[in-house]
């Protein structure tokens, strides 16, 4: 069986890194993009399950991709990763479409739940509270 | 003489009586008339007892002149007349000149009731005057101290004026200040910050525009200043440096924050990646605890960097001071979370 593929979108690359093996662990395949705009890109050319992005990064913030994800992909769970302060709460990225969020340095638990948690939504299946 | 007509003539007082004024009435006359240094004429038809009044010489001089001026009478003599060119003149004289005064006083009081209203449009200027108005004469003494200087400083003019004016100014200030005036060109101190002293001896930061004031001769006979209270602008410009800071610090935590969350992220993820892969108690679990702990401290820190809303220091080594990051930092309200929002691990 094919493994089911997940975007990650960060402009640091031990980030990047860093989630890809931990969705490897998990037994997804990543697919990884510095920006935005190359994620787009990406969402063209591969079958994506989710998406994990940072909000700030250059060429194309993570506010915006989400904006022209929603307008092709309504479907598509994108959980935003955010910094700390004022300017991303959860009210602010739920708006913009986000469908969860993280706020760095986070903890790879927390991801594993919230992908878990979207995936067993979207499938049906009931979430694993752990 | 002849010819002329007597009441133009200087020195001679021409009298004409109707019959029956009294002997009396003409000696009067003459006599009143010699006081004032005037000859005495009487009419043709009693001119023996005027004329007697007279020196013979005088008498004979007269009589002929008298007779022709009389003659040109037209018959209505019931009236005295007093007439002399002398006294004409004197009269016109003191006519014109009273009515001179008249004018001048009129004209003084009109320039007297101007330099009233002046007087009391100045001095309503200078007493609702915004910023605080003081004058000095010699010697430091106040002669003036206006209504926003008493509501300031906290004086009543009463109790100021007199005293020198170095009871208004911290120690030292007068001395600043008049040395600068000295120095000033034209004597005049334009904008120059000063602390002013409250009658309760509170400090007033103050901005003075002040002038010298001279007497004819260039000598200084006092002083003129007036001042503006900046407690309320130096208050700001505090605020404002503190808000600049603040924001300084915000933006550079929020720099910070951003750039130190990225490697720590990093650290903390791939500490529990290892777990992952050796399980809780594979060989470095200990070492990984204790670097996980010390990783977390950071993110603490970064935690707080990035919501620093206020500008607070704590003293560091010797007289230095550091960012009171626990001072610095206002919780705001928080926002509504999701339940199963978890930041740490651990």
């Amino acid at each position: 069986m094919e493994e089911q593929k997940i975007l990650i979108v960060d402009d640091d690359e031990g980030v990047r890194d860093m989630l890809a093996d931990f969705f490897r662990v998990l037994g997804y395949q990543p697919v990884i993009a510095c920006n935005g705009e190359e994620a787009l890109n990406l969402l063209e050319q591969h079958d994506v399950l989710l998406v994990i992005s940072d909000i700030k990064m250059p060429v194309m913030d993570g506010i915006e991709m989400l904006k022209r994800i929603r307008k092709k992909r309504g479907d598509l769970d994108v959980i935003l990763i955010t910094g700390y302060g004022p300017d991303y709460s959860w009210d602010s990225v739920k708006k913009a479409g986000a469908s969860d969020y993280v706020s760095k340095p986070f903890s790879i638990d927390v991801i594993e739940k919230k992908v878990k948690s979207l995936i067993d939504k979207k499938t049906g299946r009931r979430v694993d509270a752990r | 003489m002849h010819g002329k007509d007597l009441r133009t003539e200087k020195g001679f007082l021409a009298v004409q009586m109707t019959r029956g004024v009294s002997l009396v009435v003409r000696l009067t006359m003459a006599i009143l008339t010699r006081l004032i240094g005037m000859r005495w004429v009487v009419d043709t038809e009693d001119s023996a007892s005027g004329l007697s009044m007279l020196t013979p010489t005088e008498a004979a001089a007269l009589s002929g002149m008298l007779r022709r001026i009389l003659d040109r009478k037209d018959g209505q003599d019931r009236w005295m007349e007093l007439l002399s060119g002398e006294l004409v003149q004197k009269n016109e004289y003191l006519r014109t000149v009273n009515k001179e005064v008249i004018s001048l006083a009129r004209s003084l009081e009109a320039t007297n009731a101007e330099l009233e209203t002046t007087r009391d449009y100045l001095d309503n200027l200078i007493q609702n005057s915004a910023d605080m108005i003081v004058a000095t004469g010699q010697g430091r003494i106040v002669t003036l101290f206006n209504r926003r200087a008493q509501e300031i400083l906290g004086y009543r003019a009463e109790e100021v004026i007199g005293r020198s004016v170095e009871v208004l100014y911290q120690k030292g200030e007068t001395k600043r200040v008049e040395e600068n005036l000295r120095i000033a060109p034209d004597g005049r101190l334009m904008e120059h910050e000063v602390r002013l002293r409250t009658k309760g001896g509170i400090a007033i930061p103050a901005r003075l525009t002040a002038s010298l004031l001279y007497d004819e001769t260039g000598r200084v006979t006092g002083s003129f200043g007036a001042c503006t209270d900046l407690t309320h602008i130096k208050a700001l410009e505090e605020e404002l440096v503190k808000q600049q800071k603040v924001l300084a610090i915000a933006e550079l935590g929020g720099a910070a924050s951003h750039e130190l969350n990225q490697p720590l992220t990093v650290a903390l993820g791939r500490i529990q990646l290892i777990r992952r892969r050796q399980g809780r108690h594979g060989p470095y679990e200990r070492e990984l605890r204790h670097v996980e702990r010390e990783l977390q401290k950071m993110a603490q820190m970064v935690r707080r960097i990035g919501q620093i809303t206020r500008y607070e220091t704590a003293p560091y080594v010797g007289a230095s001071r550091i960012l009171d990051l626990k001072g610095s930092v206002i919780k705001a309200p928080k926002e509504k979370q999701k339940p199963q929002r978890k930041l740490m691990c651990g």
